[in-house]
């Protein structure tokens, strides 16, 4: 089936004095319809970028240098939109209506000095040609269905009244105020407890059963991904190196970093094991980017003369796409 | 043995606002907690932000003065000593903070971090206090050539680990290690959990390990406390905790975990808490928990429940016995 979105070998680099910093380096990936993606990956990774980007939301010194990001159609046979070479005009239009987003931080995103329904009420109003009254029936209508009480008096109130779990909530309802087709989440239950992160997964699942939007969720949390994704993609430096179904990438990985990255979160009810097993050494700096496969001088299964040498290209095992020399001689 | 024992711990902080800033109410951040760590073993505290367990911890390693109460530390109550009076307890109980880009001095080298404990505790000469900070670092898995760069050279992991060496530069005895690896990456995260492990083992450390993370806290700890707004609600050992709670408050804290292996997915009940953590400055009356209690009684709402002893583990509610709440499956048949 057709995904909703593809990325193609995306290319976001931070230009600084020093150097460049390819932060995202040939990221491609699909989300597919009406379904949850998580892009899971350890900071630094690239995964909050590569979702900016998606939008075109990076600022200087980031510079978006190269790949593709499509947009299909819901009428099979259309051609897609590639948001990276739309005008600008035409991609406001598909910010908010077609794709929404939620940051990790509510109070980074949500106006200060205006209540949260006229945030939504402007965002309505802007993608659909509807009266005041009816937009600001819309607000109270999206704030009651993400689980704010009493939504009539809350519309008009200002995001500091609100607790870090209802600005998350307020920041959901604003972005599934127009019906977008996707919703992009970056760390979105990051900052809450973990039983206002229940709730707030919860929702999303919800609304996306109740909307049937695509969710591409960032996330460093493996059990955040194991309970909400359908799908996953693992980064590691700027590069996607691992994506199946949720189930397959969590229970059986293929690329050794995903296998240590899974070995190393303790799992609740398994106690008594006696250590951890960690992923050797540290992600490296910045700007020296290992040659070859850019795992290998933390991997396990590292085979001198090749992972130091050739770039592995991704290739399909079992029902995943993973980039590791270990996988699929014969294509090569 | 018991190495640190509290009584009746309470942390209280005055509100001012208004008129000429007069006092509006109290904050109770601790309120009366009873808590007890054996010598050699980890205790894990665990709660929601706001539920005082970062207070806790610094009332313990004096940082903040107690409103009221007692803290024995080997027999000695730390609570009333002066500044002065404390100076040698300061080196047995240490602090490891969270963050480790912010607790060290960006303008000084890791000799000078390191050594700057020792320094206050007159623990020796140039060359002496040099030679410790290289066997420090060793033990934490660093070079000892690193004692003359800085911070900004290393990453939060190695960060983390001098932030370690720092604290067990006088030879503490209890380590109150606050949310120390909830702001590094899995990996690294892993690596530091097993040092802290190795250095229990080398050298008999007591650790009171804050973490709102139940997933590491279960790895880590041999017994666990749980706070709810400045009081405790629940311990017992970690086992006993996991599998089977006695508090509602533990059942839903358990059941909001997420687990990593996507074939528990929808096989464990998530209990949906109504609302949101109360506010410490007001405290609901009855149990503190009973708003977002779907167990409550008439009786929960008016009497405030006691921690009491069940079974040789303590409880603050008054249906602990009729309730037979759901702990997080063991699977006892992995090898």
């Amino acid at each position: 089936m057709q995904p909703l979105l593809e990325v193609r070998e995306l290319r976001t680099h931070f230009e600084l004095g020093d150097g460049v910093v390819k932060a995202v380096d040939g990221v491609s990936l699909s989300v597919p319809r009406g379904r949850t993606l998580a892009v899971v990956g350890e900071s630094g990774c690239g995964k909050s970028v590569t979702a900016r980007s998606i939008l075109r939301l990076v600022e200087r010194p980031a510079r978006i240098v190269g790949g593709q990001v499509l947009l299909y159609d819901d009428v099979a046979g259309k051609e897609p939109l590639d948001l990276l070479a739309a005008k600008d005009k035409r991609l406001r239009q598909v910010r908010w209506a077609d794709i929404a987003m939620v940051f990790q931080e509510p109070m980074a995103s949500l106006s200060l000095v205006h209540t949260i329904g006229d945030q939504i009420i402007e965002a309505v109003r802007l993608h659909e040609n509807v009266g005041k009254q009816a937009a600001r029936d819309r607000a109270i209508e999206m704030l009651d269905r993400v689980g704010i009480p009493d939504p009539k008096r809350r519309v008009d109130s200002y995001p500091f009244q609100l607790s870090g779990g209802m600005r998350q909530r307020a920041m959901i309802a604003m972005a599934l105020s127009c019906r977008p087709r996707l919703l992009i989440a970056d760390e979105p239950t990051t900052a809450l407890d973990v039983t206002t992160q229940a709730q707030i997964l919860d929702l999303l699942q919800d609304l996306q059963q109740e909307f049937g939007m695509a969710i591409m969720l960032i996330t460093h949390d493996l059990g955040v991904a194991a309970q909400v994704a359908d799908e996953v993609a693992v980064m590691y430096l700027g590069e996607v190196v691992e994506q199946g179904p949720a189930s397959a990438v969590l229970s059986h990985p293929k690329h050794p970093y995903t296998r240590a990255l899974v070995r190393s979160v303790p799992r609740l009810g398994q106690r008594g094991q006696e250590r951890l097993v960690a992923v050797r050494g540290t992600v490296p700096p910045p700007y020296e980017r290992p040659s070859g496969c850019r795992f290998h001088p933390r991997c396990d299964a590292f085979m001198a003369g090749k992972c130091d040498v050739t770039v592995p290209t991704r290739v399909r095992s079992d029902e995943i796409d993973v980039a590791c020399l270990l996988y699929g001689e014969e294509e090569r | 043995m018991n190495l640190l024992e509290t009584k009746g711990l309470t942390m209280h902080f005055p509100l001012h606002g208004g008129f000429l800033g007069r006092n509006r109410g109290f904050v109770k951040a601790v309120d009366g907690v009873d808590l007890s760590i054996k010598a050699g073993r980890t205790l894990g505290l665990v709660g929601e932000s706001g539920c005082g367990k970062t207070t806790l911890g610094r009332c313990i390693v004096r940082a903040y003065e107690p409103t009221s109460g007692s803290i024995m530390f080997d027999g000695v109550d730390l609570a009333p000593l002066s500044e002065k009076q404390l100076k040698p307890y300061r080196a047995q109980v240490r602090l490891i903070f969270q963050d480790p880009h912010s607790s060290l001095d960006p303008r000084k080298t890791l000799r000078d971090i390191i050594a700057e404990p020792l320094r206050v505790q007159d623990a020796g000469s140039r060359d002496e206090i040099d030679d410790k900070v290289a066997s420090l670092l060793r033990r934490v898995g660093l070079r000892a050539e690193y004692a003359h760069r800085y911070p900004h050279a290393f990453s939060g992991g190695e960060r983390q680990r001098v932030v370690i060496a720092r604290a067990l530069a006088t030879e503490p005895r209890l380590v109150v290690a606050d949310e120390a690896v909830s702001a590094l990456d899995v990996s690294v995260r892993a690596q530091i959990l097993n040092l802290l492990r190795d250095l229990q083992e080398e050298s008999g450390l007591t650790y009171l390990f804050v973490s709102h993370d139940l997933g590491i806290v279960e790895h880590v700890a041999d017994d666990v406390a749980v706070m709810y707004v400045g009081k405790l609600v629940e311990s017992a050992s970690t086992e006993e905790l996991y599998s089977k709670p006695l508090h509602p408050y533990t059942e839903a804290l358990l059941s909001a975990v997420p687990d990593p292996d996507p074939a528990s997915r929808g096989q464990r009940e998530r209990i949906k808490l109504l609302g949101e953590i109360a506010d410490p400055s007001k405290v609901p009356a009855g149990c503190p928990f009973h708003p977002r209690c779907g167990y409550a009684e008439a009786r929960c709402a008016s009497e405030v429940p006691q921690l009491r002893e069940i079974g040789g583990r303590k409880v603050a509610c008054h249906l602990a016995e009729q309730l037979d709440l759901k702990g997080v499956l063991m699977d006892t048949t992995a090898p």
